[in-house]
């Protein structure tokens, strides 16, 4: 071997062992999940004493109107959440993005239901929610209000709020970071040129703050999509199948059911609708920043 | 010494801080304030501002790491020190495991 190649391949033989542990430890398990998913799997047998079925298990998915219940409860669920909740975290740093006193004790505050574990977010929440002695059924009664069953009829929109209470400061705090970064020249040349407040927001903010706001949102999804604690403490699921979510079918699905190899079909084709969603998202993302250059490419030759 | 100056503020601006401290605060407090009622103050349909605190619920919750028996405890079921240093193995294991790994 020569002295040139040999340097070549040193820094990858300092990474290897690394990257080898990094490999094992990614794609083992999802290897041994798509491989589980192509089996007839019961928790008490071992992989290799399983019977091979091809794609039967996602057919008898694809066939299973409990399955279909789920999917699009979990659609309904993530878009509805992280559109909410990048609307109020986006507006909510846009709101405190300025210089008062006291700042730091509100951000603090702000982000404090995201310190919280999920399963005592959906304990107190179902303390709030509870048809007899929960905080907004009493507050109704001493409005003389009729009480809401908040975990029957409308256990998704509760769901939906004890998930934007405790995730929006998530957003919020990505949204306030990107906005303090952002170049206070551009900012202080609107001022002057005098934008309005909504301009500056519509036409400076926003767009600059793009591409943390796209990474914030795929973050969000991809969380959305995987959420478990909150609804299995809040609802478990029910009543019915309203609020059963892949992950609480999937859950059910191994360990009620006891069907692994229907678990983790079901385990894949989520995996496959998020790498969909983050490859879509990173797809915008580049289409975003070329029509950016192509932007202010074309703006330098008009002014050379 | 320079001293920080402040953005003056128009008062509907405090008032819809308040409000949003209130939401995002309000369930952590009622948190609080259920952890220092009786079962029965939680429960009960009256003045769920207006109780006596006790620390029974943190006694209970702690009974297998506590030094002294509480009375009102007739055996120690919840084991949440135990359950609190297999959290404590599982963050430090798999945080150190990431960094290096990473």
């Amino acid at each position: 071997m020569t002295r040139i190649s040999a340097n070549r391949l040193t820094p990858y033989l300092f990474i290897a062992p690394a990257a080898l542990v990094m490999v094992i430890a990614l794609f083992y398990p999802i290897l041994y999940m798509i491989w589980g998913s192509f089996r007839d799997w019961d928790p008490s047998q071992s992989i290799g004493e399983t019977e091979f079925v091809g794609l039967a298990n996602y057919a008898r998915l694809l066939a299973d109107p409990a399955f279909h219940e789920s999917f699009w409860v979990t659609m309904v669920f993530a878009l509805t959440v992280v559109s909410v909740e990048m609307v109020l975290g986006v507006g909510l740093a846009l709101l405190l993005d300025r210089n008062i006193r006291g700042m730091s004790v509100l951000r603090t505050l702000f982000i404090l239901p995201m310190m919280i574990a999920p399963v005592v977010v959906g304990l107190v929440w179902r303390y709030m929610f509870h048809q007899t002695y929960g905080t907004f059924n009493r507050a109704l009664e001493a409005l003389g209000l009729p009480t809401v069953d908040w975990l029957g009829q409308n256990a998704l929109l509760s769901v939906i709020v004890a998930d934007i209470w405790q995730r929006t400061p998530f957003i919020f705090i990505l949204s306030l970071a990107a906005l303090q970064s952002l170049p206070r020249s551009a900012l202080e040349a609107a001022r002057i040129d005098g934008a309005t407040t909504w301009q500056q927001i519509w036409y400076i903010k926003l767009p600059l703050m793009m591409p943390v706001l796209i990474v914030t949102m795929l973050l969000r999804l991809i969380d959305a999509f995987k959420v478990l604690e909150v609804i299995l403490v809040l609802t478990g699921g029910g009543p019915g199948l309203q609020t059963e979510i892949v992950a609480l079918r999937i859950a059910r699905t191994a360990r009620e059911f006891r069907e692994l190899g229907e678990a983790a079909a079901m385990s894949n084709f989520l995996l496959m609708l998020l790498m969909v969603l983050t490859l879509g998202m990173f797809a915008l993302t580049r289409w975003q920043e070329a029509r950016a250059r192509r932007q202010r490419f074309a703006q330098r030759q008009e002014e050379g | 010494m320079a001293t920080q100056t402040y953005d003056r503020q128009n008062p509907a601006f405090f008032a819809v801080i308040a409000l949003l401290i209130f939401m995002s605060v309000g369930p952590v407090l009622l948190l609080l304030a259920n952890s220092l009622k009786l079962d029965v103050d939680i429960t009960s349909g009256v003045g769920s501002l207006l109780f006596m605190p006790t620390i029974r619920n943190y006694e209970t919750a702690l009974c297998d790491i506590l030094w002294y028996e509480p009375e009102h405890l007739r055996f120690c079921q919840i084991r949440f020190g135990g359950a609190f240093i297999n959290s404590i193995i599982i963050t430090l294991v798999s945080t150190v495991l990431t960094l290096v790994m990473g």
